[in-house]
C-alpha cells in the first residue's frame, strides 16, 4: 500500500469525515465508517453513511448523490473508471459495490501478481433499492428505480424499474 | 381457466404440491408465497394468459381465488 494512501485511509479519525462531510453537504457519516480522505469521494447533501461502511475512493471516484443511504458494511470499491451512485438511493447493510476485477488471464502466475482491470464505470442511478448483502459488479448499470432483492449478485445492465434476483440476477418483475 | 390450472402454475413456483394449497387461504398463510414469489406468481399468470394486472390489483390479490376472479375483471 502507497504511504499517502495509508494516510488518508487510516491517519484521518472518523470524527473528521463526519465533521468535514456535515459541513460540506450536510451529509452525515456516522464516525465509525471508513473513507479515504481523497477528491474523488463525493457525498452529495443529506445522504447519510452508517457505521462500518468502507469506501475506497484513492484508485478511482466514487460519488454518492443526494439524500441516499447507506447502510452497515457496505463496501463501496472505486477504480481507474468510478462508481456512481445516484440520488434518493437506499443501499442496505453489507451490500459490495465493486468497480473494478483481478486479471487471471496466465494460469502459471498468481492472480494477485496480475494486476486489476476495470471494464468501464459501475453506475447505480436515482431511487434504487439494494437489498441487503447483494453484490453489484464491475461495470454494472443499474437504471432508475430498479430493486435488487437480497443477496443477488447483477453484473451488466438493469433495465428501469426491474426487480432483479438471484445468482446470477434475473428479471422478476418490472415496476409499473 | 380452472382453479386447478391456476393452483399447478402457483405449486410450481413455490415448490408445493398444488393439492395443498387452500384457493381460499390468504398468501401469507402459504408457505413459500413470499412477496417475492407473489410477484413471479403475477408474472407467470399475466404470461399464460395474456392479460396484464395494474399495481393496484397485484397488490390486492389476497388468494388464488381473487386471482382467479381477476381474469374475469381484466
Amino acid at each position: 500500500m502507497r504511504m499517502g494512501v495509508a494516510i488518508r485511509r487510516f491517519a484521518i479519525p472518523g470524527f473528521v469525515h463526519s465533521l468535514y462531510h456535515l459541513v460540506a453537504g450536510r451529509a452525515i457519516v456516522s464516525p465509525r465508517a471508513e473513507l479515504e480522505w481523497s477528491r474523488g469521494l463525493r457525498i452529495g447533501r443529506k445522504s447519510q453513511i452508517s457505521s462500518f461502511v468502507k469506501i475506497k475512493a484513492s484508485e478511482g471516484p466514487v460519488s454518492i448523490g443526494q439524500r441516499t443511504d447507506i447502510g452497515c458494511g457496505v463496501f463501496i470499491a472505486g477504480h481507474r473508471h468510478g462508481i456512481v451512485i445516484g440520488d434518493d438511493c437506499l443501499i442496505s447493510p453489507n451490500v459490495s459495490i465493486i468497480g473494478v476485477n483481478y486479471r487471471y488471464d496466465r494460469a502459471d502466475r498468481p492472480i494477485r501478481e496480475q494486476g486489476l482491470q476495470s471494464g468501464g464505470p459501475t453506475r447505480i442511478g436515482n431511487n434504487v433499492w439494494i437489498g441487503a448483502g447483494a453484490v453489484i459488479l464491475d461495470a454494472s448499470l443499474i437504471e432508475d428505480g430498479a430493486i435488487i432483492t437480497p443477496n443477488a449478485v447483477v453484473s451488466g445492465h438493469v433495465p428501469a424499474n426491474a426487480i432483479m434476483s438471484g445468482n446470477p440476477a434475473k428479471l422478476v418483475f418490472t415496476r409499473r | 381457466m380452472t382453479i386447478d390450472a391456476l393452483l399447478a402454475l402457483i405449486g410450481e413456483i413455490i415448490e408445493t404440491d398444488p393439492a395443498r394449497i387452500d384457493p381460499t387461504m390468504d398468501r401469507e398463510e402459504i408457505a413459500g408465497w413470499d412477496s417475492l414469489a407473489h410477484l413471479r406468481i403475477v408474472t407467470a399468470f399475466e404470461e399464460a394468459y395474456g392479460v396484464r394486472l395494474s399495481m393496484e390489483q397485484i397488490v390486492e390479490i389476497r388468494t388464488v381465488q381473487q386471482l382467479s376472479r381477476m381474469l374475469e375483471e381484466v
